[in-house]
């Protein structure tokens, strides 16, 4: 080919422009839904897309398009992205692959080196990937945070925030707010002191740090005694949410540690297992919400807030759906943090109402003793970080419940040293937390199902049971379609209106991620990762 | 331009295992060349390259083509029309002959050395259009191969054969294709997968492109580089700056 012509048409394409996804595009997604471009869907996190080529009358000629098998045996947690014709996905523990998303053929794959020494409490996962302009943000599970060429998938930067021997590691997908990328460290099981940071998307560079377990001088920190606070916990490892109009980052933080011996850390343990609102551009607290004051069964507030504008009460307000690992839907407003109701969802026996401040009242039957204490919901929680979805045709708000099912938790002895498990105890639950085969299901043991709830009332509306736990996220869209699937390896559509199955496929390996929704030349694609595989659906053409 | 040595040292390949393909040569192979060279070749090119009852092989220059592929064609079925016969050797042979043309081509490469990198980095930037096509660092075009350690990889000597003689070996990672879809749309681009049914491309314009081989009317791989040679578009002054800017590229630490 003649080079004159390349230079030509070439001389403006690397000229900085904003590259390809500007903020302004991360603030409106529904634009383009034929992208997915953050990890939940969109800023406010409904897991919700507006194209409707798949329908609930023809759901049933959904048919495998591609299929993209990992070289990785590790948990697959992945939501990929989509932006403009290329899949961007993570390969645990912390690889980059970038494939064309109509046929999966790769157009390069990045590998991670990972330093030795990594503890993790439950997988070498990694849920995702950010992106601004031509560049993708990946939290790698050493604790690096690494900027990559969305086009080559070569690093532009790599900043090490965190060390591994201390327990520290990412897993979250990083969040990116105008020019800034947020991540913070999962670790709560290993005595670490946990933040949120902000680091620029240029450089790097560490721009503001919000410590989740506030040391001296900070506001917050007399809910800690003695040097509790140094490996109090409080870690970070789910995306949050970003409020454009407030500025506001809404972010739920991890249980404190040791996570079942409560008494050794009096106090109400500030800012774990509660919901954080941080100022975008400064990291700055603007309100918190504590869930579990001196939590005591490591129920981390990690799920993803779904940011709402409805009516409450007959009146317009800015609000945060949030079904929780403790087994109740809150409905906070946004604006203040304020706890404007609380409806158990699941069979529990810890909470016994709130104060009139919106604080808890926490039954002493059921925390932790060195005999053990049985406890609704169990240690898994009534939901966890699966990713739930809201969708405005229903009104109903989905999500992934283990019903009816318990632990035994017993506070034990101290035990910290640098690196390693730091739990305060032991817990004992019916339910095996991995099970290849699923046994005669049990009902004294729980089962999990897809809620359908009403956030007006948090009231069930419809479930769907399976026989067994489920660890799916929720995919709703225009087209009346619920997409999840779970451990059983089944993916599933259902009738988001009634819960009527309406297509499944078996993947034929455990299902823990949420699944998404793009289209390309338009034809709409449903992606999900399940097993070792990234699985891609579409309509029979 | 080449990335030789890279490829060859990261997989550190074997030839006993198989047949060369578009492997890079070690020493081993040179001398196999040479030996090869000696019985078969000398005789008309001369021990040296020089040309005798055969032309000159080491002006880096060649009448029927300078590409690898074309040089063991011609030393495999001779050169019709001309005194060239074919020599009935094997693909690893073939591979090593070729390796010691090669060889004896770097002879009459001017010293690479002296240049000064700066004005080097000057020419890259400027007059000479180079980050139209190639990436330093977090700079640059990405449709050309990336340079930002290339220092590591090539000797002076190898960088200047590059500038001035691109086409010599195009490592396969770096093949162009060129598509025209049914709709007449012509796509360019460096090649990055392909299977049966698809192919994946960066085009010129640094965006990732996937087509379906269906929508075609043509489609072609270029083997041979993109890049222009550089003799006589820069002064040997010119090459030698550019020469020592690019040995000084070894990536970030």
């Amino acid at each position: 080919m003649k080079t004159t012509a390349t230079v030509a048409l070439c001389l403006a394409c690397w000229l900085p422009a904003g590259g390809q996804v500007t903020s302004e595009r991360l603030l409106h997604p529904e634009r383009e839904p034929q992208n997915w471009l953050t990890y939940a869907g969109s800023y406010r996190s409904w897991r919700y897309s507006t194209l409707d080529q798949i329908k609930a009358d023809n759901a049933k000629n959904l048919e495998l398009t591609w299929v993209y098998q990992l070289e990785s045996l590790d948990k697959f947690e992945a939501t990929p992205l989509v932006v403009d014709g290329v899949m961007y996905f993570t390969q645990p523990p912390s690889d980059v692959i970038a494939v064309d998303a109509r046929t999966g053929r790769a157009f390069w794959t990045y590998r991670y080196r990972l330093s030795g020494n990594v503890g993790v409490c439950c997988g070498r996962d990694n849920r995702g990937l950010a992106i601004l302009g031509d560049t993708l943000f990946l939290a790698g599970l050493d604790g690096a945070l690494v900027a990559l060429d969305a086009k080559t998938g070569k690093e532009t930067w790599k900043t090490q925030v965190a060390d591994p021997s201390l327990g520290y590691s990412f897993t979250m997908a990083p969040l990116v707010v105008k020019d800034k990328v947020i991540v913070g460290p999962a670790g709560g099981e290993y005595g670490i002191r946990g933040f949120l940071a902000a680091f620029d998307a240029a450089t790097g560079k560490e721009v503001w740090r919000f410590n989740t377990v506030p040391g001296p001088g900070e506001p917050g920190h007399d809910t800690w005694t003695a040097d509790t606070w140094q490996k109090g916990g409080g870690s970070i490892w789910l995306t949050g949410s970003y409020d454009p109009e407030q500025n506001l980052i809404i972010q739920g933080v991890g249980n404190p540690g040791p996570d079942w011996n409560h008494t050794a850390r009096p106090g109400d343990n500030l800012y774990a297992s509660s919901v954080i609102a941080l100022d975008a551009d400064t990291g700055k607290l603007k309100w918190h919400y504590q869930f579990i004051p001196n939590d005591a069964w490591d129920w981390d507030a990690m799920q993803t807030p779904v940011l709402i504008d409805a009516e409450w009460q007959g009146q317009p307000r800015k609000l945060i759906y949030w079904a929780h690992r403790d087994g109740l839907f809150y409905v906070l407003d946004r604006t203040n943090g304020k706890v404007l109701s609380g409806t158990p969802f699941v069979k529990q026996n810890w909470w016994e109402g709130f104060d009139a401040n919106g604080r808890p009242r926490i039954s002493p039957k059921a925390l932790p003793t060195t005999a053990g204490t049985l406890v609704y919901p169990g240690v898994q929680g009534g939901t966890n970080w699966y990713a739930p979805s809201y969708s405005p045709r229903t009104g109903l708000f989905y999500f992934s419940v283990w019903a009816d099912y318990y632990s035994i938790f017993q506070e034990g002895a101290l035990d910290y040293s640098p690196g390693r498990r730091y739990n305060g105890g032991n817990v004992r639950q019916p339910l095996a937390y991995n099970r290849n085969i699923t046994l005669s299901p049990d009902e004294t043991q729980g089962y999990g199902a897809v809620d359908a709830l009403d956030p007006k009332t948090g009231k069930t509306i419809w479930q769907v049971k399976f026989a067994d736990l489920t660890e799916g996220g929720v995919l709703t869209t225009a087209g009346d379609v619920l997409f999840t699937g779970n451990r059983e390896g089944y993916f599933d559509a259902f009738d988001a209106r009634n819960g009527r199955l309406l297509w499944k496929a078996s993947l034929g390996g455990y299902l823990a991620a949420g699944p998404i929704t793009y289209s390309v030349d338009g034809k709409q694609y449903v992606a999900i990762a399940a097993g070792h595989g990234m699985y891609v659906f579409g309509l029979r053409d | 331009m080449r990335v030789a040595l890279a490829v060859f040292a990261l997989l550190g390949t074997s030839w006993a295992q198989g047949p060369p393909g578009r492997s890079f040569p070690s020493r081993a192979d040179m001398d196999a060349g040479k030996k090869l060279w000696d019985a078969n070749c000398a005789v008309c090119h001369g021990e040296e390259g020089k040309g005798a009852r055969g032309p000159d092989l080491t002006t880096g220059r060649f009448s029927h083509g300078g590409a690898d592929d074309d040089l063991s064609r011609a030393i495999r079925n001779g050169i019709p029309g001309t005194e060239m016969p074919g020599f009935p050797l094997n693909e690893m042979e073939l591979t090593q002959v070729v390796a010691y043309v090669r060889a004896l081509g770097r002879t009459t490469l001017p010293a690479p050395a002296g240049g000064d990198a700066a004005r080097g980095e000057a020419l890259f930037l400027g007059a000479g259009q180079c980050a139209a096509c190639h990436r330093i660092g977090n700079s640059g075009a990405r449709v050309g191969p990336d340079l930002s350690s290339v220092g590591l990889r090539l000797a002076p000597v190898d960088l200047l054969a590059s500038l001035v003689r691109p086409d010599e070996r195009v490592a396969q990672q770096y093949w162009y294709v060129r598509l025209v879809t049914s709709g007449g749309k012509i796509i360019i681009g460096r090649r990055l997968n392909e299977d049966s049914y698809s192919v994946q491309l960066i085009d010129t314009q640094d965006r990732l492109v996937s087509v379906m081989k269906d929508d075609l009317k043509e489609y072609r791989l270029i083997k041979n580089s993109p890049m222009p040679s550089y003799e006589g578009k820069l002064s040997q002054e010119q090459l030698r700056d550019l020469v020592a800017y690019l040995a000084s590229l070894k990536g970030t630490p």
